[in-house]
């Protein structure tokens, strides 16, 4: 069932604050070139998804009554590296420094404390801190100049196969948020095809590295009945790092339509691994049937 | 000893036993007698119902109920104290059950019970028990106030004793921070709280 209530907070919403940002801002900083302005895509999709959260669930108190709600906070850390990511890649040791602390403090948000959870904690939280890890360090040299907008595309079907995944695990709002995420990326692509500009892909892995991981492993830890196995969530947190990895090696080997269609079929084949994995689970397609 | 002494301390036994027992008497008359009641999960019940798309309200129940009952000869000393686990959620639909159980509504992981421990009892009309207490839902603790009506009470087959108590309420799930899809599913949820308790 589509209800426009949702679709207004969770798909026009961010979709407004991504393209009043980048037509805005860059007619502001127009003037001053573009390495200035390599900042505006992360705010643009951090302010994007920010708006989306506090229009669907309202603010959230620091620290949280539940443990999603850390996401809330994992905007703003991912907005954060997401800013700083033009500037480390130019300096690798600081930006495996940056990196490892993004990493270890997204995995202290996301593993939770529950007791359900206390024989495979110390697990889990190398699992996702490696996880964030590998995603940062895969996106974090995606550039316009060498890659193209591309990696906007992919993020963005990355972003969407985590909503369905998240969704089709009973968590319809960490499915909202992924839909926030892969819209911002969507639209954030359609304005860079629309106008290019220098800035609009460099550094914008991080949002979804940060937050992939923690929408679909929350997913999993919410789920109570035990029927999923983490394999799905785990393939849909690592999307980035396939997103990263695939671009950086097909180099320029590949090139027009075909490129697009090749790296659009390696993100998505895993993400259709991950939603047949949890469909398989659940025996049935549509979680909200009923 | 002579039978004049004998009837000495008889008749002085009697007056300790007469003033013994009119102090037991008067002591039991100025406090009251309390039962302690186990909550009989089996026969014990907690349903609810919520209206779905504002067109048809449909009911779910919880299937596991514990906890205690006081039961006083004076009701307002009586205590109530029911704890129910969220995971128990059944709406005869294992898909719904998974939805509500997540961070949608319940989100049993960290909120596994709802506690309802009463506070204070006043006596209403014909014999209903005016019960205000905290209810915990969801990590939010409102106080409420519900109509208790004692249903019975008497020996079970196997030489125990029980006793029943039944009441209905609504609450408002916004209340206690569950204000996801109001749209979808009403914001009231009728509750119906039906409790058996075995004599401990």
């Amino acid at each position: 069932m589509i209800m426009l209530d949702p679709l207004l907070r969770g798909v026009f919403a961010p979709a407004v604050v991504v393209i009043v940002m980048m037509v805005v801002g860059h007619r502001i900083w127009r003037n001053r070139g573009d390495r200035k302005a390599e900042f505006l895509p992360a705010i643009a999709i951090g302010l994007g998804v920010s708006v989306s959260y506090v229009a669907l669930f309202g603010w959230t108190k620091v620290p949280p009554a539940e443990h999603w709600q850390w996401t809330f906070v994992l905007i703003g850390i991912a907005t954060l590296a997401s800013i700083l990511t033009p500037h480390l890649s130019r300096r690798p040791a600081a930006g495996a420094i940056v990196w490892i602390i993004i990493a270890a403090l997204s995995s202290w948000l996301i593993v939770p404390s529950w007791e359900a959870f206390e024989a495979t904690r110390l697990q889990w939280h190398g699992a996702v801190a490696m996880l964030v890890f590998a995603n940062l360090a895969a996106t974090s040299r995606l550039n316009q100049k060498n890659d193209g907008l591309l990696p906007l595309l992919l993020l963005c079907i990355a972003a969407g196969f985590g909503s369905v995944v998240a969704g089709l695990a009973h968590t319809a709002k960490l499915a909202q948020l992924c839909g926030a995420l892969a819209t911002t990326l969507g639209v954030l692509w359609i304005v860079g095809s629309l106008k290019r500009k220098r800035g609009h892909v460099i550094g914008i892995g991080a949002i979804p590295s940060v937050m992939l991981p923690a929408c679909a492993l929350l997913a999993y830890f919410y789920e109570s009945s035990g029927e999923f196995h983490p394999t799905a969530f785990v393939i849909c947190g690592a999307l980035p790092f396939v997103v990263g990895a695939a671009v950086r090696v097909s180099g320029k080997r590949l090139a027009g339509w075909k490129r697009v269609v090749i790296l659009s079929l390696i993100t998505a084949i895993p993400g259709a691994i991950a939603v047949i994995l949890v469909v398989l689970a659940s025996q049935g397609d549509d979680p909200y049937a009923y | 000893m002579s039978k004049l002494s004998q009837d000495v301390l008889s008749r002085s036994t009697r007056v300790w036993i007469m003033l013994l027992s009119a102090a037991v008497i008067l002591g039991c008359g100025s406090q009251s007698f309390a039962d302690a009641y186990k909550i009989d999960g089996m026969h014990s019940s907690v349903m609810f119902r919520v209206k779905h798309l504002n067109v048809s309200p449909f009911y779910g129940r919880f299937n596991s109920v514990s906890g205690k009952i006081q039961v006083n000869d004076d009701p307002t000393k009586s205590t109530f104290e029911v704890i129910v686990k969220t995971e128990s959620l059944d709406t005869n639909d294992k898909k719904r059950d998974g939805h509500i159980k997540g961070t949608d509504f319940f989100n049993v992981r960290e909120f596994p019970t709802i506690t309802f421990k009463s506070k204070s009892i006043k006596t209403g009309d014909k014999g209903v028990l005016k019960v205000t207490g905290d209810l915990t839902c969801h990590g939010v603790t409102k106080s409420i106030t519900v109509d208790m009506t004692a249903t019975g009470s008497g020996p079970d087959p196997w030489g125990g004793f029980r006793t029943g108590f039944e009441t209905t309420f609504t609450i408002k799930r916004s209340d206690y921070g569950m204000d996801y899809m109001l749209k979808m599913l009403g914001d009231d949820v009728k509750l119906f709280v039906a409790l058996e308790g075995v004599k401990q």
